[in-house]
């Protein structure tokens, strides 16, 4: 899907498109250990990620910040997406290979995104309608689609104040694309990420407040974290270890 | 309703409907990728569903964009009647936007080859015909009769009947039809801005072709449609440049 765009915008936003920020990883001391991220998901689904060979699933029901993409977080934000689900799967990955990402952290490029939607011949019934969540996936696809993005860096959009930090975490939207000659974005499992392993346990339940903007701790038991979690889940990870994380 | 779907429905509703949260969505999502994956054969028979008009009501509306964007990736769309069934079933953009990616995607069109016949159905036929539409001996009404009450004409005679020729999905077409010229029926401008509007959205060269030949045809709601056109690229606060070139590709030309 390819709506008219000003050239200008349309330049802008290509340029905008580049390599990722490899320094906003935790890749260890001596930055020579392969780059980590981590995605949390409910405990019902975590058991099959202590066996090696299971990907990482694709996000693909509508609501998600930005389209059909597999949502993780760099392992320099350890806890940051624990409100998911209780188990937090880590998996490598090679930046190298993303050469598109786009960082909708950097306020400019936001400005270039909302210029780019606002563009959109279904803008309008995005904003007024109640199926919008619906026209937002079609759209934030069609964005990552035209301009061919590999990952989208954004700040969290749900948060909880003891794991989530909304000004100064990155989280990762990355694209599977279709097998050529076919053109998309894929379903299914992701092909981005190897070795995901089950290496994190988090003492704690969720649940949605706010419409799901708040995601409340219900046992709220502990008052510090221990330090330097990156690297005790990185360590970990490599040893096949679990770490238990209290609430 | 096909047995597979009534199986089906409370678990895609369970998948697609935001009204049970993404982690509910999600988990169905999961949980319909790993049988896919154990399943191939089902995942073939799933994607090949023989659906039929009657077949719209049988999942629950928000199923259908993701089903019809699931299955493109895999077979080819479910017929003609049944788009139309679906298109006419709901005013959301999101199932009607889906409708058409289905409709106009490569294997949604490859029943009509350029130039060649194509099997035709005549509204009021339940049969089809090899006859191309644009030579079918329909008369039709000439913008602007139905307020003169002159003479309707035969369809060759008619300037647009080229056009529509490069419409290549046959569903589209018939569309078209339906919101034109269909004497049944008092013409849709309203319609017709809609799938202007997909169309300019989806703005690939099928679409956008398809959209050039919507606006050149000649109907009592062509200037409204071709306003409304304009008004959006207005609305894109695109350059001098790119929005003269837009115009010109579309046939939208402006007064100095």
């Amino acid at each position: 899907m390819s709506g008219p765009v000003s050239h200008d915008l349309d330049d802008k936003i290509r340029a905008a498109v580049g390599a990722f920020p490899q320094q906003i990883l935790d890749i260890g001391v001596g930055g020579l250990a392969p780059a980590l991220v981590i995605k949390y998901i409910p405990a019902k689904f975590s058991t099959s990620y202590h066996q090696p060979g299971q990907k990482l699933k694709i996000s693909e029901t509508p609501g998600f910040t930005w389209g059909r993409a597999t949502y993780v977080t760099p392992l320099a934000f350890p806890l940051s997406t624990a409100i998911f689900g209780r188990v937090g799967v880590i998996a490598g990955f090679n930046p190298d290979n993303w050469r598109r990402t786009f960082d909708a952290t950097i306020v400019a490029n936001q400005k270039l995104y909302m210029s780019w939607l606002q563009a959109q011949p279904l803008y309008r019934r995005f904003v007024l309608t109640a199926q919008s969540a619906y026209i937002s996936q079609m759209l934030r696809d069609k964005f990552r689609l035209r301009y061919g993005i590999d990952c989208v860096l954004f700040r969290p959009d749900q948060s909880n104040p003891r794991y989530t930090k909304t000004v100064s975490d990155v989280w990762m939207a990355v694209t599977d694309w279709r097998q050529p000659p076919a053109h998309g974005i894929a379903t299914g499992f992701s092909d981005r990420f190897m070795d995901a392993r089950l290496t994190v346990v988090v003492e704690e339940e969720f649940e949605d407040r706010m419409g799901g903007i708040h995601r409340a701790g219900l046992l709220n038991l502990a008052s510090t974290r221990p330090a330097d979690l990156a690297n005790e889940f990185r360590q970990a990870y490599y040893a096949g270890r679990i770490v238990r994380i209290g609430s | 309703m096909k047995a597979l779907l009534a199986i089906a429905e409370s678990f895609l509703d369970r998948m697609t409907n935001p009204l049970y949260g993404t982690e509910v969505n999600e988990e169905y999502s999961l949980r319909f990728n790993q049988l896919l994956a154990e399943d191939p054969a089902f995942a073939a028979s799933f994607a090949e569903l023989a659906l039929e008009p009657d077949d719209v009501d049988s999942l629950p509306a928000c199923a259908w964009p993701w089903y019809l964007q699931w299955r493109c990736e895999r077979a080819d769309p479910p017929p003609a009647e049944f788009l139309d069934a679906l298109f006419e079933a709901t005013d959301d953009p999101a199932i009607q936007m889906a409708v058409m990616i289905s409709a106009l995607s490569d294997s949604g069109r490859a029943d009509v080859s350029d130039g060649e016949p194509v099997p035709y159905r005549d509204d009021d036929s339940d049969s089809y015909t090899d006859v191309h539409p644009d030579t079918s001996p329909r008369r039709r009404t000439e913008p602007g009769d139905e307020a003169t009450g002159t003479a309707p004409y035969s369809r060759e005679s008619l300037p647009e009947l080229g056009g529509r020729r490069n419409i290549r999905s046959r569903w589209l077409r018939t569309r078209i039809d339906r919101l034109a010229y269909d004497p049944q029926r008092a013409p849709s401008v309203a319609g017709a801005i809609e799938v202007a509007t997909y169309l300019l959205q989806l703005g690939d060269p099928e679409s956008l072709t398809s959209l050039q030949e919507l606006l050149a045809a000649q109907w009592s709601g062509q200037e409204e449609l071709r306003q409304a056109i304009d008004e959006q690229l207005e609305e894109a606060d695109l350059d001098p440049e790119t929005a003269a070139r837009w115009r010109s590709e579309l046939g939208l030309f402006r007064q100095a």
